[in-house]
């Protein structure tokens, strides 16, 4: 009973987040390219209700910024902005000139809250994508291996033991140097999928191959063939439907691996390239960490990438202790 | 032996696989098998456990390949049969295994277990699939109500019932039962035991009965042959044999069936 | 001996393989070093047609490659383009800081991983095991990223740590114990992030096959027995517990090399992975397959093969 509540709340957040990130082109206030040169490296806006006079202010505000004259910023009280709702077919924003940096700007004077939730779509695409590609991959290869077994079951696995113990990074990096280095937005995409999802193949395929070993030993896959049932109907009907879950619990453990492995392939410049954000590519910037340093809102990408991982995490170890005692 | 018989069976081996199967066999699960058997009877064939008879009947319903020999089926030789003719041939003879229960895929309902066969050799559209389970499934005896449930919910006998219903749904003309009576409860047995009498009077069937209980086999079967080391050792009418058993292999078998016999032992 | 024997081959025939593999890709591939050079306007557009003909790009592909092969297997890597030196000499320190790295962060992450299990199995189902597995779940979704770059920081901004790279400016004016203490401080942050990214996973594991063994009909036999804690533990339980661990030790290698490249990065550590990156964006082709071939015979479960071997009597026969 545990579980099921551990698993339907890990969903419920999962789902929370999923549509945040989905619905960026209304909950951010800015677009993911909106340039505001004039204010590089701002700090992450302060939302007021009480203003100079100790007023109170039902509707919050920000004050406008003003350089210190430090290569910073400090409030100008002088002009403040009320925060609008659904404003310009957003949730909200704030009349020009003033600005709603949630989460402070980037150097070209970007909103950072408003790219963490547009990149969200790029790094969860991606990790969902390849979690397919691998997942596809693996039912194909652990059912071919499992069920017609043989010398493509031995070809299959001794091919898996090899690309398990290789350094998956350093194949990612080997295979990304082969092809152009630049490359548009869209190609980059999908390459990043075919290489990340191409490398996870080898665990799905394993476990899958388990439970289709199983299956070709039950009756009743013995029974249908008796009935002169197609190969292609023993796997469909039969095999499928009990290596699912086995696929579902794998696809909680590889999603969140892969989101990692786009923001490790984008930070090292390999993977979706400016100026569409990805939390890989915007973390690239905090490798001048002197520039971290002074602005550490910069790492919101990452910070962002936690809750999601952790809730993953939650949800794949709770899939498998309830498959574990479901037996 | 006439050559017209219903099923016919010529020096009938198979070996095991390479490098396993016990060493007194030389390697064969069986080997030089022949047995005749008319259309409407029923054979017992009995022996003790390991002594090749599922083998046999798995080579006999077209699941392994024999070795050597031939089997004939109304004169059509099963295994020089084309692959469109032996899917035929295939509808015509049904084994049914040794664990029912095994055999019935839980996620499925009885009606999708039962109708199973025919989507399989795409008999008929959903519709007609579905009216013809419901048939079965009263054929062999199963509530009219069953068709939704799924096969974790059926006792022993019905999942028996349920697994003769499957078997009759391409109309077979040989069933193999391999230990199907095994495992169930004596009156459970008993009714499976009138509904395959019945079934045979209806439909014409011909049934090859295996198991290593002689007493079982004994009431059903017309026929007994008795199958020890992977080869037949005695076989003849099921009176005559009981009477006189030759082979120290059917004396043993008879010894055990007497012995579980209440008031035949000692 | 035989199957450690048999397990080298394999990792030979793989490498043979990826190897040729690399230069058949390589080959199609568009655009090389060259290509990327002749977009500097400082070189000349003769000087480049030289350097190629002189790299011996011009070949067949077969041909480049049973030289490359030839010369490889003698320890001779191949002559780096961007470096303009052979590959060997660059690629040695490179090795050696990687190994130190990854080695000290392996070592320490087993030595806390060991315990904190075998710890979290006695404590099964109390409060101690719950906060324990919660701190190690929150550790596992910690991207390694973050951390590295978060730690750079607090040693930027604490000057308790040198911020980045293996060595001081100083380092080749001090005499060797001076060094080693160098290299020691620049070695605990990275170490520290490897350490954190292996240790959840580690730990988990080690709890989950202390747990399939503690309650085995042996350990209970041998409980009956009065035998004591410390005797069942270290005689009984971890040889039993350890099996799994092994092989887990010989998939990680690769998963760690993967991880230390990010960390190498980020921390200017002086190892493979800033090289490699270095090779391929410079499209360095004869050190980029020196570094990638590098990588995998570290990673290669040709160790992990041997330990197994050592510890399980039925592979050593079989």
């Amino acid at each position: 009973m545990a579980e099921r509540t551990k698993i339907r709340s890990a969903l419920a957040f999962l789902a929370a987040l999923h549509a945040a990130v989905a619905l960026a082109g209304f909950l951010a206030p800015y677009g993911f390219a909106d340039q505001r040169r004039d204010y590089p490296y701002a700090p992450p806006a302060r939302l007021r209700f009480l203003d100079a006079s100790g007023r109170f202010h039902l509707r919050p505000f920000v004050y406008g910024l003003a350089p210190d004259g430090a290569g910073g910023y400090r409030e100008d009280t002088a002009g403040a902005y009320p925060v609008r709702f659904l404003f310009h077919q957003r949730l909200f924003g704030v009349d020009e000139p003033g600005t709603i940096f949630l989460c402070g700007s980037d150097g070209y004077g970007r909103d950072v809250f408003s790219r963490v939730l547009y990149g969200g779509q790029t790094s969860l695409v991606t990790g969902l994508a390849a979690a397919f590609v691998s997942l596809s991959l693996g039912l194909a290869l652990g059912i071919a291996a499992g069920f017609y077994g043989g010398w493509l079951d031995r070809l299959i696995m001794r091919g898996g033991e090899l690309a398990m113990a290789l350094p998956w990074l350093y194949l990612l990096l080997a295979v990304r140097a082969f092809l152009p280095l630049h490359i548009g937005a869209p190609e980059a995409f999908a390459l990043l999928v075919a290489i990340i999802g191409g490398s996870g193949w080898v665990r799905p395929a394993r476990l899958i191959r388990g439970v289709a070993l199983s299956a070709r030993e039950r009756g009743y896959v013995e029974a249908a063939r008796g009935f002169g049932a197609s190969d292609a109907y023993l796997i469909r009907r039969h095999l499928l439907p009990m290596t699912l879950g086995v696929a579902l619990t794998q696809a909680t453990v590889l999603i969140p691996r892969y989101v990692l492995a786009e923001i490790a392939l984008s930070f090292l410049g390999l993977g979706i390239g400016e100026p569409a954000p990805s939390w890989g590519n915007m973390l690239a910037e905090a490798r001048q960490y002197h520039a971290l340093v002074s602005h550490p809102w910069m790492l919101a990408p990452a910070v962002a990438a936690f809750p999601i991982l952790l809730a993953y995490l939650i949800l794949a170890d709770a899939l498998m202790e309830r498959q574990r005692e479901g037996g | 032996m006439a050559d017209d018989a219903f099923l016919s069976v010529r020096g009938l081996g198979r070996r095991f696989p390479r490098g396993r199967g016990p060493e007194r066999t030389a390697g064969w699960a069986f080997r030089g098998v022949s047995l005749d058997l008319a259309q409407g009877r029923t054979l017992g064939l009995v022996g003790p456990s390991g002594g090749g008879k599922s083998t046999l009947a798995r080579c006999l319903a077209l699941y392994d390949a024999p070795t050597c020999g031939e089997v004939r089926l109304e004169q059509r030789s099963l295994w020089a049969a084309g692959r469109r003719e032996r899917r035929r041939l295939r509808a015509e003879i049904q084994l049914i295994f040794q664990q029912p229960a095994a055999a019935l895929n839980p996620r499925f309902t009885a009606g999708q277990i039962v109708a199973e066969p025919l989507l399989i050799q795409r008999r008929g559209d959903a519709e007609s699939q579905r009216k013809r389970a419901a048939e079965l499934m009263e054929m062999a005896g199963l509530p009219a109500g069953a068709a939704r449930n799924r096969a974790l919910e059926f006792s022993g006998g019905e999942r028996q019932r349920l697994a003769i219903a499957r078997a009759l749904a391409l109309d077979p003309k040989l069933l193999i039962l391999d230990e199907s009576l095994s495992g169930l409860d004596v009156s459970i047995q008993a009714q499976i035991v009138n509904l395959l009498a019945d079934l045979q009077e209806r439909l014409h069937l011909t049934y090859i009965l295996i198991s290593h209980d002689l007493r079982l086999v004994a009431g059903i079967a017309g026929e007994i042959a008795v199958m020890d080391g992977g080869s037949i050792v005695e076989s003849g009418p099921a009176d005559e044999l009981l009477a006189r058993p030759r082979h120290p292999c059917t004396r043993e078998l008879l010894d055990a069936a007497l012995a579980l016999t209440p008031g035949g032992g000692p | 001996m035989k199957y450690a024997a048999r397990r080298a081959l394999h990792s030979l025939l793989l490498w043979i393989a990826l190897s040729a593999l690399f230069f058949v890709f390589a080959d199609l591939a568009p655009g090389d070093y060259f290509s990327e050079l002749r977009l500097d306007a400082r070189v000349s557009s003769g000087t480049v047609a030289a350097m190629r003909a002189q790299s011996g790009a011009g070949r067949p592909l077969a041909v480049r490659y049973a030289r490359w092969a030839a010369a490889a297997v003698r320890g001779d890597f191949g002559h780096s383009l961007a470096y303009d030196s052979p590959v060997a000499p660059l690629l040695w320190p490179r090795v050696r800081a990687t190994l130190l790295l990854t080695g000290t962060a392996t070592l320490l992450a087993w030595l806390l991983a060991v315990p904190l299990g075998v710890w979290a199995a006695t404590q099964r189902g109390t409060w101690r095991d719950g906060v324990l597995n919660a701190v190690l779940s929150l550790l596992l979704s910690v991207p390694d990223l973050l951390l590295a770059i978060v730690f750079l920081v607090f040693a930027v901004r604490s000057g308790l740590f040198p911020a980045g790279g293996m060595t001081s400016a100083a380092s080749s004016s001090m005499n060797p114990a001076e060094q080693a203490r160098d290299i020691a401080r620049h070695l605990v942050l990275p170490v520290a992030v490897l350490v954190l990214g292996m240790l959840p996973v580690l730990a988990r594991h080690v709890r989950a096959s202390m747990l399939e063994v503690i309650d085995a009909p042996f350990a209970l036999a041998a409980r009956a027995q009065g035998i004591g804690r410390r005797r069942l533990l270290f005689r009984h339980l971890l040889p039993a517990a350890m099996n799994p661990l092994i092989s887990l030790f010989g998939v990680s290698l690769g998963t760690l090399l993967s991880a230390s490249l990010l960390v190498e990065v980020v921390m200017g550590w002086p190892g493979l992975g800033p090289l490699f990156l270095e090779a391929i964006m410079a499209r360095d082709f004869p050190l980029a397959v020196a570094m990638f071939s590098a990588a995998f015979l570290m990673a290669g479960n040709l160790a992990a093969d041997l330990l197994l071997c050592y510890f399980d009597p039925r592979i050593r026969t079989g």
